[in-house]
């Protein structure tokens, strides 16, 4: 299978603390795969290596099999957008003009916004059913509706690979599966960093288990989310149901430290 | 019912800005004719006309004093000019700054750039001879100070967790308490007491020494700068969103943020060398744009060059004729004007948690 994203032999340090410690990994074409692990175990700064958040290590993160460090960041972000929780900001935009942001990549900076770019920005505020909302202003919606705006700018992008940070961690459960329903509904590929484990093994594919900055063990869901590892990487006592759809369902019975 | 709330909450038809324009742009026009009217020596709206004509177009009037002619036209439109371009420059540096920092209350005053570059002009003061004398070496002066006080505040303010506000408007004036530390050494080491008068009114802001030989270069550079930034407008509103957002869409952070801190010290600069230090302009302007008119930089940076000229010009009409025929620093009204919208932010802030 071709890999779009590719991470070889990534480490990283902040003064004496190991962050993340070689760390492999490869996330086939239209694949979804979820990292999980305990607070702290590096799942969001990996996710940051790829995007160039952090500075890059030299020819450890690949991208269509092509260093990420030779590619410039506009075309870069052609190719991966970030799905991030929201964060507060002191700049308020209408969301229609959040929206365009996503079509940055494909503009000079003295560029107007196109007609193509408002009808790509308002197709995909349709598909998370904002379109109504256009000009109001984002600082009035609700944690959802914004999560679901940040998504429309996502999709506004046209990469083919999504970086996923936890975007739906405050939301309520109907907008969670919501969201984790679009998303994998694009059929995309797509890299998700997950806290809700059951999320994660409904959706994903194929789980990176992370702790201490390690990648601890990987698999499919239903091999490698038993009780031992859950108790080993979580702390907690657990049992697994199976699915029908032959995915393990989680139900947590006490911590077990 | 639904339909009315969401009608309600629909801000900022594009109409408001194509309206706003408009009357920007006539005031401009007639602020002009003002700025040079309001003085402490009379004069009549015709004979300001008349000047003009004469001088514009070779029309020749011949009741016109010779002192009119040139308080008209060697002391009261450059001056004019220079309020204008001087405001605008400043009030965009502001709003590059703001989006810069992701913080609403930076400003080139604030953040230490306005007391970087008036340490380094009164350096220049008391090195004497060419220093003081040549505007070009003045301006370089006040440049590099502005730079420097930029660098310093922006590498004290980022350290620890990346972008932390009011870390960085604390840092500012800690720098800056510094820098006027060091502007009063010099004051107090001057060697006579016409260079302490000098270096005294320029702390103060002051727009009186505009002539038509020292506003060409500030001038130009407020123009260019604000200029270079607004072809800039779209990475400020992805830099506004975040470091890390921008990145994901696009924008190399490193750059943009070096190239803001190079022309904002510039125009900083090019301004303090001929004015002093106008304080807050870049602070206040960029929030009324903001409000009137949302957050988009393409929008925000021309409205706020056009709002900026025009407040400065009329708090120096303000300087000169509050007590006419003494003259007041300019930097004390824009002083009184931002310190009281500076709490007002900070009430709003805490009660609406944004601003």
């Amino acid at each position: 299978m071709e890999n779009k994203v590719e991470i070889r032999d990534l480490s990283y340090r902040v003064l004496d603390t190991q962050i993340l410690q070689d760390i492999s990994l490869r996330v086939g074409k239209n694949q979804f795969i979820g990292l999980i692990g305990p607070n702290g175990s590096g799942k969001t700064s990996l996710l940051k290596h790829i995007y160039r958040a952090l500075p890059p290590q030299k020819r450890a993160v690949f991208l269509n099999g092509r260093e990420i460090e030779s590619y410039s960041y506009r075309e870069a972000a052609q190719q991966i957008t970030v799905m991030r929780q929201e964060n507060a900001s002191d700049f308020d935009y209408t969301i229609l003009e959040m929206v365009l942001m996503g079509r940055s990549p494909y503009r000079k900076y003295y560029e107007r916004d196109t007609e193509e770019d408002k009808e790509i920005a308002q197709n995909a505020l349709r598909f998370v059913g904002m379109e109504a909302m256009a000009e109001r202003s984002f600082s009035t919606l609700s944690g959802g509706e914004k999560q679901r705006v940040l998504i429309a700018r996502s999709l506004a992008q046209e990469a083919d690979i999504l970086l996923l940070d936890e975007p739906t961690n405050h939301l309520d459960v109907h907008y969670q599966w919501l969201l984790m329903e679009i998303i994998s509904g694009l059929g995309k590929t797509v890299l998700s960093v997950f806290h809700e484990l059951n999320l994660a093994c409904r959706f994903c594919d194929y789980l990176y288990v992370l702790k201490e900055g390690r990648i601890l063990t990987h698999g499919r869901p239903a091999s490698i989310v038993t009780p031992e590892m859950l108790s080993e990487v979580f702390g907690v006592r657990a049992e697994i149901i199976p699915t029908d759809k032959g995915r393990p369902y989680i139900i947590y019975q006490s911590s077990s430290t | 019912m639904k339909t009315v709330q969401m009608r309600k909450q629909t801000k900022r038809p594009v109409w408001t800005a194509g309206i706003l324009l408009a009357v920007l742009l006539a005031l401009f026009f007639f602020s002009v004719l003002g700025g040079i009217l309001l003085g402490s020596a009379e004069l009549t709206a015709q004979t300001v006309l008349d000047v003009i004509r004469m001088k514009l177009f070779g029309v020749q009037e011949l009741q016109l004093q010779r002192s009119a002619i040139s308080i008209v036209w060697e002391l009261r439109l450059p001056r004019v000019l220079l309020a204008l371009a001087a405001g605008g420059g400043l009030a965009v540096a502001g709003a590059a700054m703001q989006a810069v920092t992701q913080n609403v209350m930076a400003d080139p005053y604030i953040l230490g750039a306005s007391s970087g570059a008036s340490a380094a002009v009164a350096f220049a003061f008391v090195l004497g001879g060419v220093f003081s004398r040549s505007g070009a070496l003045m301006s370089a002066m006040a440049f590099a100070g502005a730079m420097l006080a930029l660098l310093l505040v922006y590498s004290v303010g980022m350290v620890g967790s990346a972008g932390s506000g009011s870390r960085l408007v604390l840092a500012g004036m800690a720098i800056s308490v510094i820098l006027t530390a060091a502007t009063q050494f010099f004051i107090s080491i001057a060697p006579d007491t016409y260079t302490v008068r000098n270096i005294t009114a320029w702390t103060m802001g002051s727009l009186g020494s505009a002539r038509w030989n020292t506003i060409g270069f500030p001038c130009l550079a407020a123009l260019s700068g604000s200029l270079v930034l607004m072809l800039m407008a779209r990475a400020y509103n992805l830099l506004s969103q975040g470091d890390e957002t921008a990145v994901s869409l696009g924008l190399d952070v490193k750059v943009l943020k070096r190239l803001t801190i190079v022309v904002v010290s510039f125009i900083t600069g090019a301004v303090v060398s001929v004015g002093g230090v106008i304080g807050f302009i870049g602070f206040i302007i960029p929030h009324v744009v903001r409000i009137l008119l949302g957050s988009d930089h393409r929008r925000v940076f021309p409205f706020s060059f056009l709002i900026g000229g025009l407040f400065l010009m009329w708090m120096d009409v303000l300087a000169r004729t509050a007590i006419a025929p003494k003259e007041l620093p300019v930097g004390i009204f824009t002083a009184f004007c931002g310190g009281p919208f500076f709490i007002w932010l900070l009430y709003r802030k805490n009660r609406y948690g944004k601003m």
